[in-house]
């Protein structure tokens, strides 16, 4: 066969939908990828310009015109690169290894769920800025229609329009915007304040809050130290800072709380050196963290930004739900570890199987030990407690008398379970078994002021309330309350 | 950094100690300075440490459910990071393809004569290196024969029996492997032990035979030497049988040499009868006092007659020797017998369908229960025998007809004490004998094709369907077995 003959293949139009909404199953997701690449901006600016006096990522939600805005003080693009840099595909200008985005497709993310998106850009020192158009709704019909064009390039000239246009503030001014317009997406998630707060509060590399966090500041400079792709930026929603949502005060369950004591570094790495260094606080380990404090779980991060979620490493522990005893993070050193274009895991290689499996020996396993045997030292404890309310029972009936000979049996089957389970001196409840036997009514033994044949009328009746009432502390009561009553009468 | 291997042997019974994980303990032990942890089947202990090797050994392929799952949890022990899972073994180089499919681990197949079939970072033949005794007295399990070198003189098998799995596992045969080397590196790592176990297939076949009797002699294994301080009796084991029909006056001469206990030669079908009494002779006339044959059943054309045959000669010679001047020793030659049931190399259970059609379920059965009674080994006494088995093949094919609960309580409690074969057996034992010597040759084929089964719902449908009142009679003990059983028991 002549090869010449064959034409070159075509990239069809699809894979645009591939890459935009297609590429993620959270819409939050893209305001990460806006953020990575607003934070790559601000690096890119601090390492080849002056240093930046106040690097600031803002964003805003517009709710009643539904739009939204991810604006930077990073670099910018400059007029004669901005055309490629924003409408070529799969082609980044990164380096994989200093910037956390690289692949050249984290900003078609915003195609699939607006009207209109605008890219708008400008380089420090130059008169002109950068506008990049995209109509999404035309997008979407394009690539729907099967007669209309084929080519991702020709569909990418339909639906985009460049233009530079000339800036009349200072030429000075650098910055980068995402503006979305007219937003759509599932139950207007992007459009929830709250919700994008909590999301970004876990997920972007945001500062620990020093006011709520006692360890903030020693974590920090641990993490500053050791983790060399870590920094913090001042990211604003709305004109709020975001911050990390640690604090001393740990929830638990509905309402117990635990505090952290100290915070423990710890380091995962193998024979050829450091996958990751982080910290795990110091807790009592009593139970699940309430997830709405959104810091439960090991949470892993990479340039401090959250890859996965707080459950992506949870089946590394013997039961998954340890994983939400525990508040941590793991911070990525080894750059052989690249999150995947999803950033919902890590490409898979063999440094990530040694990262899981260091992940296991190191914090999986040990603490999985220790929580169970936390948790078998209490029910232990509970047994004891539990033992000691029925020896009190009894005392107490020996003191001043059953109130119901249901009772009274009733508490002699729980003495004979407790014997069974006991090893060695059992003498003590035998006798109180033996004792109980012959215990007497507390009407025999307080009240003269009842005659006899009532008595044995109240007893009858005490012996059919106690049997009827399913909570026996209410019996009780019921009972003592009837025998004062008819004794004052 | 100081690495922790885990060695696992699932958790069926077994007689013999794991040789391959003792040798595997013994490289990560002693030889690269590793903790080394021993488990006998899923452990829960063991779930919450971590461990950078996981080996598991394999044995019989019937062992396979068993096998499978422990694999599996052990898989889901290391968080699925199953290529750290290294399965060896029997099991493993027969069937690998399966176990693949059913754990997702690709095991080792074969013997560990070669470095990277564990990716070892060295050289080291782990096959060659001696066993590590001291794992064993980390699991309750009690193994039997760890007082003893296990080692082997040779590999693998001249012959190819296809129900010998020997042919696959060691393909090669080795004529000479120095044991005097094993027994001294034993020694010197693990102590002095008083018996020598080899598990050699076919040492007869050897070139180097006079050599391996000459090494055996050399470490210490001389007819009536002795061990320790009490003077305990040393003895060798050539475990896995002799081949009679390569046993000559020479070879027998030299095994003479060596305290060999017992000599067991393989009898596997009645057409090597005269070569196996040629051999038990020859082993006879050179004074070898105990004999344990093995005795292969089920496989291929081999019939329950033809079984009968073979150890009713044993209990022959055994009358025959016993009639013989004692020699100067004193004891007399003794022949057991060791009944050995076929089972295909690839069955994933022991009751499967061989293909033999003189052997059927009800009668496997019935052997089995003969043999769980005498417990191992058949005695060499003809009263015991003809007790256990019967006069001829005829009374032994009615005795494995019988329910199970028969066989198990033929006779009076008392039946020492009672001279006449016939006066010794309970009622219904002799009921049934009775009612199977009258039953005429069709009658006897289709009772033995209904129990052939041994399902209880075919009994009951045959004794409703059936023409004939003998048979149905017969069938309708299986369906009363433990009532009458039970009633003759209290009463």
């Amino acid at each position: 066969m002549d090869n010449n003959n064959l034409r070159k293949p075509i990239v069809g139009k699809y894979i645009l939908d591939t890459l935009s909404i297609g590429m993620y199953n959270n819409p939050l997701m893209l305001v990460r990828e806006y953020i990575q690449n607003s934070v790559d901006a601000i690096d890119d600016y601090n390492k080849r310009e002056d240093y930046l006096e106040n690097p600031k990522i803002d964003i805003c939600i517009d709710g009643r015109n539904r739009s939204i805005q991810v604006v930077d003080n990073g670099s910018g693009l400059t007029a004669s690169n901005a055309k490629n840099a924003l409408h070529d595909i799969g082609r980044s200008l990164k380096k994989i290894h200093f910037d956390r985005g690289f692949r050249g497709i984290g900003r078609l993310g915003g195609l699939g769920y607006c009207q209109t998106l605008k890219f708008i850009t400008k380089a420090r020192g130059e008169k002109l800025y950068s506008v990049s158009k995209w109509d999404c709704m035309k997008l979407r019909h394009l690539v729907k229609d099967k007669h209309e064009v084929v080519n991702i390039v020709d569909l990418i000239d339909e639906v985009a329009e460049f233009n530079m246009l000339s800036y009349t503030k200072k030429t000075e001014d650098h910055f980068f915007m995402v503006e979305m317009q007219n937003v759509k997406s599932p139950r207007d998630i992007l459009l929830n304040v709250p919700v994008v707060k909590a999301y970004l509060s876990q997920v972007a590399p945001v500062p620990f809050d020093r006011k709520s966090f006692t360890y903030a500041e020693k974590i920090d400079a641990e993490l500053r130290q050791r983790v060399p792709k870590y920094d913090t930026y001042h990211i604003y929603l709305n004109g709020e800072q975001l911050f990390k949502q640690y604090g001393d005060i740990v929830p638990l369950g509905k309402e117990a709380k635990d505090t952290i004591d100290d915070v423990e570094f710890i380091e995962l790495q193998n024979e050829t050196g450091s996958l990751g260094f982080g910290w795990i606080a110091k807790l009592n380990l009593r139970g699940s963290i309430n997830s709405t404090s959104l810091v439960d779980g090991i949470r892993v991060r990479c340039g401090n930004i959250l890859v996965g979620d707080k459950n992506t490493f949870a089946e590394l522990f013997r039961e998954k739900r340890f994983n939400s005893y525990l508040v941590g993070e793991i911070h990525i050193i080894d750059e052989r570890l690249v999150p995947n274009s999803r950033r919902d895991d890590f490409e898979d290689n063999e440094t990530k199987d040694e990262f899981l499996d260091c992940f296991v020996k190191t914090i999986g396993l040990p603490f999985s030990r220790k929580i169970r045997e936390i948790s078998v030292a209490r029910s232990n404890g509970a047994k004891t407690e539990a033992k000691n309310a029925v020896l009190d029972r009894a005392k107490k009936i020996l003191k001043d008398g059953y109130v119901s000979t249901k009772q009274k049996d009733r508490v002699i089957a729980e003495l004979k379970s407790i014997l069974k389970s006991i090893n060695g001196d059992s003498d003590s409840v035998e006798n109180l078994i033996r004792e109980l036997r012959h215990s007497s009514h507390f009407l025999d033994i307080t009240d003269d002021r009842i005659s006899s044949p009532k008595k044995l009328l109240l007893k009858d009746m005490f012996d059919i309330i106690y049997e009827g009432c399913s909570n026996k502390k209410d019996a009780e009561k019921i009972i003592k309350k009837i025998s004062n009553t008819v004794a004052s009468s | 950094m100081n690495k922790k291997i885990l060695l696992v042997e699932p958790g069926y019974k077994t007689k013999y100690p794991p040789l391959g994980l003792m040798k595997i303990s013994t490289y990560h032990r002693k030889l690269k300075g590793n903790e080394v942890a021993f488990v006998k089947g899923c452990s829960l202990k063991v779930r919450d440490e971590y461990w950078d090797r996981v080996y598991i050994s394999t044995l019989f392929t019937y062992t396979w459910h068993e096998t499978v799952k422990t694999i599996n949890y052990y898989v889901d022990t290391l968080f699925n990071f199953s290529k750290k899972i290294y399965v060896g073994g029997i099991l493993a180089t027969l069937m690998p393809e399966d176990l693949f499919n059913a754990t997702g681990i690709q095991p080792v197949v074969g013997l560990l004569n070669d470095s990277q079939k564990l990716d070892q970072d060295d050289d080291i033949i782990i096959d060659e290196l001696p066993p590590d005794y001291e794992i064993l007295d980390q699991v309750d399990f009690k193994y039997d024969h760890i007082d003893a070198y296990l080692g082997y003189t040779t590999r693998g098998c001249i012959r190819a029996c296809d129900f010998c799995a020997v042919n696959r596992l060691e393909p090669d045969y080795v004529h000479y492997i120095d044991i005097k080397k094993l027994i001294k590196e034993v020694t010197d790592m693990y102590g002095e032990k008083q018996n020598l176990l080899l598990m050699d297939n076919n040492v007869l076949a050897s070139r180097y035979f006079d050599k391996i009797i000459d090494d055996i002699k050399a470490a210490g294994f001389v007819k009536g030497s002795t061990f320790g301080k009490t003077k305990r009796k040393r003895i060798v084991d050539f475990n896995q049988g002799l081949d009679g029909r390569l046993l000559t006056e020479d070879k027998m001469r030299r095994l003479a040499e060596i305290p060999l206990e017992p000599m067991r030669i393989a009898f596997d079908h009645i057409k090597y009868r005269d070569t196996y009494i040629k051999a038990v002779r020859l082993a006879h006339k050179y004074g070898q006092k105990n004999m344990s044959n093995y005795i292969l059943y089920n496989h291929n054309s081999d019939t329950p007659e033809d079984f009968y045959k073979r150890i009713r000669l044993n209990i022959d010679l055994n009358e025959e020797f016993g009639k013989e001047h004692r020699s100067s020793a004193g004891a007399r030659t003794i022949i057991y017998s060791f009944p050995m049931r076929y089972i295909p190399l690839e069955a994933k259970k022991r009751d499967v369908d061989t293909g033999n059609p003189f052997w059927n379920k009800r009668s496997l059965r019935g052997l089995q229960v003969i043999l769980n009674v005498i417990k191992g080994p058949v005695m060499p006494g003809k009263e015991f025998f003809e007790q256990a088995f019967g006069t001829n093949p005829e009374e032994f094919k009615a005795i494995l007809l019988m329910p199970d609960e028969f066989i198990r309580n033929r006779v009076k409690p008392n039946w020492r004490k009672i001279s006449d074969r016939i006066k010794r057996l309970m009622p219904y034992t002799r009921d049934w004998m009775d009612a199977y010597s009258g039953l005429t040759k069709e009658e006897k084929i289709e009772l033995e094709n209904t129990l052939s089964s041994n399902k209880l719902d075919n009994i009951q449908h045959a004794v409703s369907n059936s023409t004939s009142a003998k048979v149905k009679k017969l069938l309708k003990h299986h369906i009363d077995a433990d009532a009458i059983v039970s009633k003759y028991r209290s009463g």
